[in-house]
This record gives C-alpha cells, structure tokens and sequence, in this order.
C-alpha cells in the first residue's frame, strides 16, 4: 500500500470511528445509559434495570467480537487488552480510584463528556482535570509513581490475558472456535440475563441502550481492527493499525483519549496526529448535544456550591490517575475490554464496582453531616 | 394538595437528589406529602424507578422550565 492510499485510508477510518461515537453520544443522551447510574441505582434503590442495559450491552460487543474473530476477520491477540503481562494490582488498585471517582465527579469518562453535550458546564472542567491527571499519569510524574509501584506487580501468561486463550491453550482447540463458545455461553448469557426481566423488557428505552450501545462497540471492533488493518504500513514494513494512538487494536475508551485531546488541541503546531481518541471525544460530545438539542434537553449547567466544586475536581483527578493505572475506564475496561474476556479487564471491573461503592458512601455520609 | 415536606435538590446531580430524598422519606410518617425540587433532567427516571422499587406512591411529576418537580407520597 503506498503512503497517500494510506492518508486516505487512516481518514476513512477516522471519519467512520467519528460517526460511530456521534452515534454513541447520542444513545447515551437517550437512554440515560450510565454504569454509575446502574451502581447507584443498586445502592440506592436495589434496581438492577440499568445493570442489566450495561450487561446487554457487554453481552452483544462480546458476541459481536468473538463472531468477527470466528469469520477470521479480526486477530484478537492484536487487541489494546492482550498483553502476556497481566498488571493485576494496577487494574485493581485503579479500577478502585476511577471508581471512587466518577461518583464524586457524577459519572465517568464517558457520561462526562455525555453531560457537557447537555450543557454541563461542571463536566467541561471534570474533562480538563481528567484529562491533566490522565497525562501525567500516561507519562509524567504520576507515571513514575505508577511504574515504580503497582505496574511492578504482574502475573506473566505466555498465551495472553483473554480466557478463551487460556482454553484454547489447555484443549487444544482452535482460539476462534473457543472465543465463539465462550461469547456465546458469557455473552449471550448477560443478555438473556437483561431479557428475562419483565421490567426490563416492557421499555423499548432499556433494550434500545443495551443492543445499541453494544452495536456500536461491535462497529468500532470492526473498524479499528478490520478496516484499520494494514499488513505492511510503507514507513515500518510491520503490520499495523491507522487511526489508533497505541499501534493496537481497540475499540472504545475514553480516560487516555482526554489526555491527548488536550494534547492535540495544545500541541496541534507540533504536527500532533489526529487520532481515535480525539476524534471519539469531539463525536461523543457532539452526539450527545445535537439529541439535547433535538429533544429541547439543552440546558447550562454550573457549581452550585464550593462543596460541589471540590467534589468534582477531587473525583476527576481519581479517573485520570485510576482510569490510565487500570488500563481503561468503564467503557475501555469495562465494555471493550470486557468483550474481549481478557482478564484483567474483569479486575478492572471489580475494581470500579468496589470503588464507586465506596464512593456512594462517602456522598451518604456527607449528605448525613450536612 | 398538602406538601408535609419539601427539599431542594437544586444544582446536585444523580445520585443526590435521590439520597436526599430516600434519607428524609425514612423519617416521615405513612401517609405524608414530599416534594423534591432538582435541576438534573436524570432525576425523572431516578424518582419514578425508586417510587416503583420502594412502594411510595408517585403523585406527580413535571417539568417546569429548567426545573424537575416530583411528589410522592410516603408508604
């Protein structure tokens, strides 16, 4: 492939990653999908509903993911996730920060970029926060801090951190026909999960958040790790993925692409390549504003207190620093990673539950003292 | 229509106004009026979830300019 076809190509790529995330934003805005929301709603109310909507929509990204591995037309070992190094003690000990975090900041990576969509003035300075701790933690001081200490601790696999791998190893069997029994089995599992509640079910708003939100992270899987592919790039003569900031294959996460939208905006003199992350950040926003716009849910929105503002800066730093130590967000770790069955996404996971709990807490027992 | 309580959640977002209300509602009698006035577009979801999970009876709920004014009744 020659250089200008892949200038077109890459542009391709990124124009379509920039639709899909439109598409994201608006959806979101839509169906108030919001994996704090579903924690909270557990803690506060014992209602699993929008659960079961982020359980949907993990249930079809990993179908969605393991079917375009079966069909041969995505290698998941190429994966952002894939690692033969398992950081477990970042993915936890992060996955707990981001979590504490996107309580106190009113939700995460993702549902703040949602809100300044809606006019959320107090989300854009959660994004600018985030997005400085995101990168300093990526490779600034709290990168140092992050490298001497929890990345030190790994569990090395040879065969990588995805269980149908690890299957695939022990039996012999192919990993495509594994990854797809497993999808099948978890996968499907998580969205007869969601289904068999009648609650669920009687809103077409739930199914439309967890089968949309999931399609659209199968699309993203299918852009970044199919259509973005190139066997030989012409400067390196190695396989590789246009579009994506890391050279891997990725879906959708959103702690380390502020981080380099702020970057790219600040820096654009110094030929900063667009990439992924800034155009998922730009198109979340973007889709989230035009459904406000449309439904007439634009509104402007400030601190309204001190306590407020604090909250909200101290929260953001937590995401930026935990999101990059864990690996990704809720979306990245959460329902990218997760779709991919790597293990430590499943930490990171654990990680962001226990720690938005604890974050609830924290915001009862304010609530108590005021 | 008697208001036996009223809260302003003005200017906090999901999940306050909710944990304001739960905390005051445990403290009130059967039978009694809250009213709960917030600034998050989300808390119509939230009230109307946590009324039907909790067993209090929603009475109403608007949208009045950039406010979201719910009532329930108490179980």
């Amino acid at each position: 492939m020659q250089p200008e076809e892949i200038l077109v190509l890459q542009s391709h790529v990124l124009w379509a990653s920039f639709a899909v995330c439109v598409i994201f934003g608006a959806l979101a805005r839509r169906t108030d999908f919001c994996t704090m929301g579903a924690i909270s709603d557990i803690f506060n109310m014992g209602s699993w509903i929008r659960m079961r909507m982020w359980g949907m929509a993990v249930g079809v990204a990993m179908i969605g993911f393991y079917f375009m591995v079966w069909k041969g037309l995505i290698n998941p070992s190429q994966t952002i996730y894939s690692s033969g190094r398992i950081l477990w003690l970042s993915a936890i000990v992060g996955g707990l920060m981001f979590g504490f975090g996107m309580v106190l900041a009113s939700g995460c990576g993702s549902k703040t970029l949602v809100r300044i969509g809606e006019g959320s003035l107090k989300s854009l300075v959660v994004f600018f926060v985030m997005g400085l701790a995101a990168f300093s933690t990526m490779g600034g001081l709290a990168a140092m801090l992050r490298n001497n200490t929890v990345d030190l601790v790994a569990l090395n696999i040879e065969t990588g951190s995805e269980v149908p791998m690890w299957l695939s190893a022990v039996f012999g069997v192919g990993a495509g026909n594994t990854g797809m029994a497993m999808a099948l089995l978890v996968g499907g599992g998580l969205v007869v999960w969601s289904l068999a509640n009648r609650k669920f079910r009687s809103s077409a708003n739930n199914i439309l958040a967890g089968a949309g939100i999931g399609l659209v992270l199968v699309a993203m899987w299918w852009i970044l790790g199919h259509m973005a592919f190139v066997p030989e790039h012409p400067d390196t003569l190695s396989p590789a993925y246009l579009g994506t900031a890391s050279g891997k294959m990725q879906a959708l996460s959103f702690t380390s692409p502020m981080a380099r939208t702020l970057d790219w905006v600040i820096a654009f003199d110094d030929a900063k390549t667009l990439t992924l992350g800034v155009v998922s950040v730009f198109g979340v926003v973007l889709g989230s504003m035009a459904y406000s716009v449309y439904s007439r849910g634009f509104q402007w929105e400030g601190f309204h207190s001190t306590q407020d503002t604090a909250l909200h800066i101290i929260g953001a730093l937590f995401m930026g620093v935990g999101g990059v130590t864990a690996g990704g967000c809720t979306v990245g770790q959460g329902m990218s990673g997760l779709s991919t069955l790597s293990v430590t996404s499943m930490i990171a996971v654990v990680g962001i539950m226990l720690g938005a709990v604890q974050g609830l807490r924290l915001q009862r027992w304010l609530l108590m003292r005021d | 229509m008697q208001i036996d309580k009223e809260i302003n959640a003005r200017g906090l977002n999901c999940p306050l106004p909710l944990m304001k209300a739960k905390m005051v509602l445990a403290e009130m009698k059967s039978g009694q009026v809250l009213k709960v006035i917030a600034t998050d577009s989300g808390s119509m979801r939230d009230f109307l979830n946590f009324a039907n999970e909790a067993g209090h009876e929603m009475l109403e709920q608007q949208n009045v300019g950039k406010e979201y004014i719910h009532v329930m009744r108490c179980r």
